[in-house]
C-alpha cells in the first residue's frame, strides 16, 4: 500500500523505484512446498518460515526509500515509519503491475532510444539484471545444499549417538570414541547451518534484491522511451495538424516535450547515483561475505580440532 | 574386449617366509578373487576369518570398458580408483593375518613373476559372493532343519552382538552415503555460482569492482575443488570403512556357520558310533561270532571318528574365540584411525578455507 501511494503521488517517470519484495505465504502447505524445492523431494526436514528473509529484504527495501531523493521526503512515508496505529488495510482497486503498465506500454518500450548514452544504459542494466538474477538463483542452491549438508551431518550424528548404547561389551574405549565423533559432527552441523545463514543475509539477500532493482532500473529507461515515442509523436502530429489545430497541436508537443526532458534530467541523476550506490554496497557485501565465511572456517576448525583434541587422549 | 586392467602390489617385508624383502608383480582383478576362493577353501572351515574380496561389479565394469567419450574417462578413472583402494585394502587385512600371510597361495600371489593361471570359477557372481549366496541358504536351511545344542554362552551372545553390529553398521553406511551426496551438490553448486559470478563481473564496467567480483570466481571455484576432495575423503575414509566392515561380518558368521557344521559331523559321528555298539551289542545275543571281529572294527573305527570329531570342534572353537578377539581389537584401532583421519581432512579443509577468504578479504576493501 505505501508503494502504491508513493508511485501515485509523486512523478515517477525518471525514477528508479526501489523493489519491493514480494510476500511469500506463510502456511503448511507452502512451507512444505519450499523445503521439497529447496532441500530436494525426499527431504523430511521442514524449512523455515521465509519470514526472516523476508523481513530483511524489507528493511532494505525502506532503507533505500528513505534515503531516495524523492521517496525520502514522501509525508507517505513518515507515517508509515512513525505511525504507531496500524495502517487501514484497504484492497487495491488496481493492482500494481497494472498501475506501473498504465504508465507505459509494451510497444513502446521496445523502441530504441534516440540518445545513444540512455540506450547504453538501458543494454547495460538488461545484461546485468540478468545476470544478477543467475548469480541470485545459483546462490540460492549453495545455502540450500549447505543446509542439506548440516542435516545429513546431524543424522549421522543421530545415528552414532543411539548405537554407542548398544556397542559390542569389550569395547568401551571405542564407545567413548564415537561418542565424541558424535558430537564432533554435531557441532559441525551447527557450524554449517551458521555459514548458511550467513550467506543468506549477506550476499544472498544482496543478489536478490539488486537483481530487483536492476530491474526496475531498466524499467524506469523504458518509461523514459514511452514518453520519447510521445513526444516524436507529438511532433509529427503538429506537422501534420490543420490550421485550425494547430495551435493545440503545438501545446500538446510542448507539453511532451517538456515531460519528456524533465524525465531525462531526472533520470541522469538517477542512474548515476544508482550505479554509484550499487559500486558501494556491493564492496562493502562481499567484504562481509568474505568476513563470515572466513570465521565460519575459523569457528569450525576450532571446533574440530578441540574434539580431536578429546579423541587423541 | 580383450583388455584388461592390471594392478601392481608391491610388498615391503621382513618375514622370512618371503624370498626378498622388496617385490612387486602385477596382478588382475580375478586372480585377487581367486585367490581369496582359495583361502576361503583352505581356511574357513578350520574357523579362521579369511578376509573378503572387493565385489565384482559388473555394471561397472562393462560400462567402464564400453565408454570413451571424455565423460566416460572421468567415471573410469572414479572406478579404478575405487576398485584400486578396495583391493589395497583387501591385501593388507589378508596380510595382517598371522596364519594367511603365510599361506602359501598368499605368497605366491604377491611374489610370483610371472602371469597366475586364469581363475576359474570367477563368473559374473564372485565366487566369494556366490558361495555367500548359497551358504545364506544353506545357513537358513540349516536353522529350520538343525539346531545345535549350544553349551557355551559366549558363542550365542557373540552371535547377537554381531547381528546387532551389522545392523548398526548399515544404518551409518546409509547416512554417509547420504553426506556423500549432498556434498557433491554442494559442489556443483558452488561451481555454478563461480561461473555466474564470473559473467556479473564482466558485465560489471567499475575496473576494481569487476576485478573483485572475477576474483570471487576464483575463489569459489577453489572451494568447490576443497568440496569434491572433501567428498572424497567422506566415501573413502568413512563409507568404504563401513562397507568393509559389514563385508568382514559377513566373513565372521561364516566360521560360526562352519563350527555348526564342524558339530553336527560330531554328533553324526556319535549317533553312527551308539548304532554300532547297538549293532555289536544284538550280534553278541543273537551270538553270531563270525561277525563279531567285523563289528568291533567299526566301533574302533567310530571311537577314532568321534574322538576325532570332538577334537575338531574343540580346535574350531577355540581358533574362532582368537580369531574374534583379534577382529575387535582390529575393529577398534580401524575405526579409531578412520575417525582421526576424517577430522583431519575436516581440519584441512577449513584451514584452506581460512586462507582463500583471508586473501580475498583486502581485494573486496579495495574497490571503492
Amino acid at each position: 500500500m505505501l508503494e502504491h501511494g508513493l508511485i501515485t503521488d509523486n512523478d515517477i517517470r525518471g525514477v528508479i523505484v526501489p523493489p519491493l519484495p514480494g510476500n511469500p505465504s506463510a502456511n503448511a502447505e507452502s512451507a512444505e512446498n519450499r523445503s521439497k524445492k529447496q532441500l530436494g523431494s525426499s527431504t523430511r526436514t521442514l524449512v523455515g518460515d521465509e519470514f526472516d528473509k523476508t523481513s530483511r529484504l524489507l528493511q532494505k527495501y525502506l532503507r533505500h526509500l528513505i534515503n531516495h531523493p524523492v521517496f525520502g521526503k514522501d509525508p507517505k512515508l513518515e507515517k508509515f515509519l512513525v505511525q504507531k496505529e496500524a495502517l487501514p488495510h484497504v484492497k487495491l482497486r488496481k493492482g500494481l503491475s497494472s498501475l506501473l503498465s498504465s504508465v507505459w506500454d509494451n510497444r513502446k518500450a521496445a523502441h530504441p532510444d534516440c540518445d545513444e548514452y540512455f540506450q547504453k544504459q538501458r543494454n547495460y542494466m538488461t545484461e546485468y539484471s540478468q545476470a544478477l538474477y543467475t548469480a541470485s538463483s545459483a546462490f540460492n542452491q549453495i545455502v540450500y545444499a549447505e543446509k542439506s549438508l548440516g542435516n545429513a551431518y546431524g543424522h549421522l550424528s543421530t545415528a552414532l549417538k543411539l548405537q554407542t548404547g548398544a556397542q559390542l561389551g569389550s569395547n568401551a574405549r571405542l564407545n567413548k570414541s564415537l561418542s565424541r565423533f558424535s558430537k564432533g559432527l554435531e557441532d559441525f552441523k551447527h557450524g554449517l547451518e551458521v555459514m548458511s545463514n550467513n550467506d543468506e543475509r549477506t550476499l544472498g539477500l544482496y543478489l536478490e534484491f539488486h537483481a530487483m532493482y536492476f530491474d526496475a532500473a531498466k524499467d524506469m529507461l523504458q518509461r523514459r522511451v514511452c514518453l520519447q515515442v510521445d513526444y516524436e509523436s507529438a511532433n509529427k502530429a503538429l506537422d501534420k495538424a490543420k490550421p485550425n489545430k494547430k495551435e493545440a497541436a503545438q501545446q500538446a508537443k510542448l507539453l511532451a516535450e517538456k515531460v519528456f526532458d524533465e524525465c531525462s534530467d531526472v533520470a541522469r541523476v538517477e542512474i548515476k547515483t544508482f550505479r554509484q550506490q550499487y559500486v558501494v554496497e556491493c564492496s562493502k557485501v562481499l567484504e562481509l561475505y568474505a568476513e563470515s565465511r572466513a570465521k565460519a572456517a575459523q569457528d569450525m576448525y576450532v571446533l574440530l580440532t578441540t574434539c580431536l583434541d578429546t579423541l587423541k587422549t | 574386449m580383450g583388455a584388461y586392467m592390471t594392478y601392481k602390489i608391491v610388498t615391503k617385508t621382513n618375514i622370512p617366509e618371503f624370498k626378498k624383502e622388496l617385490f612387486s608383480v602385477n596382478r588382475r582383478f580375478s586372480d585377487f578373487l581367486g585367490l581369496h576362493s582359495k583361502l576361503e577353501e583352505k581356511h574357513a572351515h578350520l574357523g579362521r576369518i579369511v578376509p573378503p574380496a572387493p565385489e565384482k561389479s559388473v555394471i561397472g565394469m562393462t560400462k567402464v570398458k564400453m565408454s570413451k567419450e571424455d565423460d566416460g574417462t572421468l567415471a573410469h578413472d572414479e572406478f579404478v580408483e575405487k576398485r584400486r583402494a578396495s583391493l589395497e585394502r583387501y591385501l593388507n587385512r589378508t596380510a595382517s593375518h598371522a596364519v594367511l600371510r603365510l599361506d602359501s597361495d598368499f605368497r605366491e600371489f604377491l611374489q610370483l613373476d610371472a602371469d597366475l593361471p586364469k581363475a576359474t570359477n570367477t563368473s559374473a557372481l564372485s565366487g566369494a559372493g556366490m558361495k555367500r549366496l548359497f551358504n545364506r541358504v544353506g545357513i537358513s536351511v540349516n536353522k529350520m532343519t538343525y539346531k545345535m545344542d549350544e553349551s557355551d554362552e559366549w558363542f550365542e551372545e557373540k552371535q547377537q552382538q554381531l547381528e546387532n553390529l551389522d545392523d548398526q553398521l548399515r544404518k551409518l553406511h546409509t547416512s554417509v552415503e547420504a553426506l556423500v551426496h549432498h556434498r557433491k551438490q554442494l559442489s556443483l553448486h558452488t561451481a555454478s555460482f563461480a561461473k555466474s559470478a564470473a559473467m556479473v563481473g564482466n558485465a560489471e564496467e567499475h575496473t576494481s569492482l569487476s576485478r573483485a567480483l572475477s576474483q570471487l570466481a576464483e575463489v569459489e571455484e577453489k572451494v568447490e575443488r576443497l568440496h569434491e576432495k572433501q567428498a572424497d575423503a567422506d566415501f573413502f575414509v568413512l563409507a568404504e570403512l563401513l562397507k568393509d566392515y559389514i563385508n568382514l561380518i559377513a566373513a565372521v558368521k561364516e566360521v560360526f556357520h562352519q563350527r555348526v557344521k564342524v558339530f553336527q559331523n560330531w554328533e553324526a559321528a556319535q549317533q553312527t558310533l551308539t548304532k554300532k555298539r547297538e549293532t555289536e551289542a544284538k550280534m553278541h545275543l543273537a551270538g553270531k561270532t563270525e561277525k563279531l571281529d567285523q563289528a568291533k572294527a567299526d566301533i574302533a573305527e567310530w571311537e577314532a571318528n568321534v574322538q576325532k570329531g570332538q577334537h575338531e570342534f574343540e580346535e574350531i572353537s577355540q581358533t574362532i574365540r582368537k580369531e574374534v578377539d583379534c577382529f575387535e581389537k582390529q575393529r577398534v584401532i580401524d575405526f579409531k584411525s578412520s575417525i582421526i583421519k576424517y577430522l583431519d581432512s575436516l581440519i584441512d579443509d577449513q584451514q584452506q578455507l581460512i586462507q582463500y577468504w583471508e586473501a580475498f578479504l583486502p581485494e573486496a576493501r579495495a574497490i571503492a
